[in-house]
């Protein structure tokens, strides 16, 4: 399909024929193109408009696709029929927490995967590749059970804490970065005195920003967008995020469709617009760990 | 110049100082609850008391579990249905996007818009265009069909949700596309003057040098299906919908580990979901062998 429009579109030595075939092509991929478009964008149209509509025109029938009257309304509005405000501090509490620990552990433990010379930098490595092999559930529980018994369920700590401790997906992209820093630059300060600590905070680290500013875009995103981390631990709610916080719309009569449509366009925003902005960096991202 | 000793010694300290947040956080977050989860799979545990030990009885009573049944059916019917949907549906995207039409980048940006949406968001988007007064439905009735209920109704559950889940393939379709323009031209044009058709430059070219992006896109869209979890929680609630019909291993872990306090039984249920994932990937990457070419 894609194929026939992707070749010349017209030359001199065509028929007639092949100019129609060549045109039919096109006009049939344009078509196809329109109407997944149409797929793609009618649910996203739905939660927008949705969310400028009044809560009987949500469930008006038949459904209007614009709304009658633009009420703008829903978005102050939304933001005080639940604590939005204090779920978006403590969403931005835990995104900081966890920012701060996967810089800290990540560029650290990467470090010592790449350029100090020891003996544990292979295994270890081996180790860090296998534990990214590792899901999620087997050891979700023991993990819930150990933090009851330390009281810190209820709290933010069971999801920040861990995040000091490294995570194996970024301490590889890190480490791969690491390595393209030249060797020799870094034994010529060794050679000059300096500590691996500092050469770790004032070289690996500022030669590196491009992979740090995408860990922590990555991190940001993984945070913002957790729903399971936060229904387990986050049992009070005062602490709750946006992600689980959006249940507040949720009641046994009816729920505030609306509002809900308007929170979810807020806390959707900073997901869609960092995606959009750095679509490159993450398919390269994914294409440079291994797909060739 | 220093001595080669001491630099030797220092540097053993440092690697493993500097390595040592990993070392303690795979200790305490990786292997000792990867190891006591199996512990726990063996005892009952109701979090106010103490594990009892009984032996195999978990799984036992897994095996006869009829909701365990439903569960697995459910995911089973995402990985043997939804995936292969899903992977041609990728593909047929990506070949479209692919296409050397003006605006393309505009298409590109609004196929990848729907995937960008976090997915607690985007499912509740979907309970309500699903809606079968209000939503979608309304306009097939339209068309004098009786329109299906969708996640109301059993037997339209899944579907529903894998059209929600077809909707969020931008990001696959961009690996795909990346990996169909990493296609060497010459080599298609060269066969096309050599006589081969569409079809077989299709077969025969494309479908080969792209295969590693299929495999890692199938890979890593099983291991996703297995533990499908935040959609079916926010549409169908911890119970899965009429019937179980939107129950999913994850769930039921879920409902038995938080909601039942049945710590040893949902442990068991987590190694079962780990060795049914372990084993799909190795299946997969069995299969791949003949069939992925790495040129």
């Amino acid at each position: 399909m894609g194929e026939r429009a992707s070749g010349v579109a017209w030359h001199h030595g065509m028929s007639a024929r092949q100019r129609l075939l060549r045109f039919l092509a096109l006009g049939s991929t344009l078509l196809a193109l329109t109407a997944m478009a149409l797929f793609f964008m009618l649910p996203f149209a739905w939660m927008v408009f949705g969310s400028l509509k009044s809560l009987r025109e949500t469930f008006s029938v038949p459904p209007r696709f614009l709304p009658e009257i633009w009420l703008w309304s829903n978005y102050p509005r939304a933001l005080t029929y639940v604590p939005f405000l204090r779920y978006l501090r403590n969403s931005l509490i835990l995104c900081t927490g966890n920012i701060l620990g996967t810089l800290f552990s990540c560029t650290v433990v990467a470090y010592s995967l790449s350029r100090i010379r020891w003996i544990g930098k292979g295994p270890l490595f081996a180790v860090v590749l296998a534990s990214m092999m590792l899901p999620g559930q087997v050891t979700m529980i023991p993990i819930f059970i150990t933090f009851r018994r330390l009281g810190w369920v209820g709290t933010f700590a069971p999801l920040i804490v861990p995040s000091f401790f490294g995570s194996a997906y970024y301490i590889f992209l890190v480490r791969q970065f690491f390595l393209t820093i030249p060797e020799p630059l870094l034994d010529a300060a060794r050679i000059d005195g300096a500590g691996e600590l500092r050469i770790y905070w004032q070289m690996m680290l500022p030669l590196s920003l491009p992979v740090l500013s995408t860990v922590t875009l990555f991190t940001f995103l993984g945070t913002w967008n957790d729903f399971l981390g936060p229904l387990i631990y986050l049992t009070k709610e005062d602490l709750w995020t946006i992600a689980i916080g959006l249940r507040g719309f949720q009641s046994a009569h009816s729920w505030a469709w609306e509002l809900l449509m308007a929170a979810a366009v807020v806390f959707s925003l900073p997901s869609m617009l960092l995606y959009l902005g750095l679509q490159r960096t993450f398919v390269a991202g994914i294409v440079t760990t291994g797909l060739r | 110049m220093i001595s080669r000793k001491r630099i030797h010694w220092r540097d053993q300290v440092n690697g493993a100082l500097f390595a040592s947040p990993f070392i303690v956080g795979f200790l305490a977050f990786s292997l000792y609850p990867f190891l006591a989860s199996l512990y726990y799979s063996f005892t009952d545990y109701g979090l106010m008391g103490r594990p009892e030990w009984v032996g195999l009885q978990n799984y036992l009573d897994l095996v006869r579990d009829k909701v365990f049944h439903v569960a697995l059916n459910n995911n089973a019917y995402l990985v043997f249905i939804g995936i292969p949907f899903y992977i041609v549906w990728a593909l047929l995207t990506a070949l479209l996007l692919n296409a050397r039409v003006h605006g393309i980048s505009i298409y590109r940006t609004l196929f990848l818009l729907p995937a960008t949406i976090p997915s607690v968001a985007a499912s509740y988007v979907w309970l309500w265009v699903l809606n079968p007064r209000t939503g979608v439905g309304y306009y097939i009735s339209l068309f004098g069909l009786n329109p299906p209920l969708w996640y109301n109704d059993p037997q339209w559950a899944k579907p529903g949700l894998i059209l929600f889940w077809l909707w969020t393939v931008g990001m696959d379709a961009l690996i795909f596309l990346a990996a169909l323009q990493g296609i060497p031209q010459d080599l298609k044009e060269a066969a096309e003057l050599d006589g081969a058709t569409q079809r077989r430059r299709a077969l025969s070219i494309d479908l080969p040098l792209i295969s590693p992006a299929i495999l890692f896109v199938t890979v890593t869209g099983v291991i996703w299906t297995i533990s499908f979890f935040t959609q079916a929680f926010i549409i169908a609630g911890p119970t899965g919908g009429r019937e179980s019909s939107m129950l999913f291993l994850a769930l039921y872990l879920y409902v038995n580990a938080f909601q039942y306090l049945k710590m040893g039984y949902a442990s068991a249920l987590a190694w079962m979901l780990f060795l049914i994932n372990a084993a799909l990937t190795l299946i997969m990457l069995r299969a791949s062998r003949e069939r992925v070419f790495y040129g």
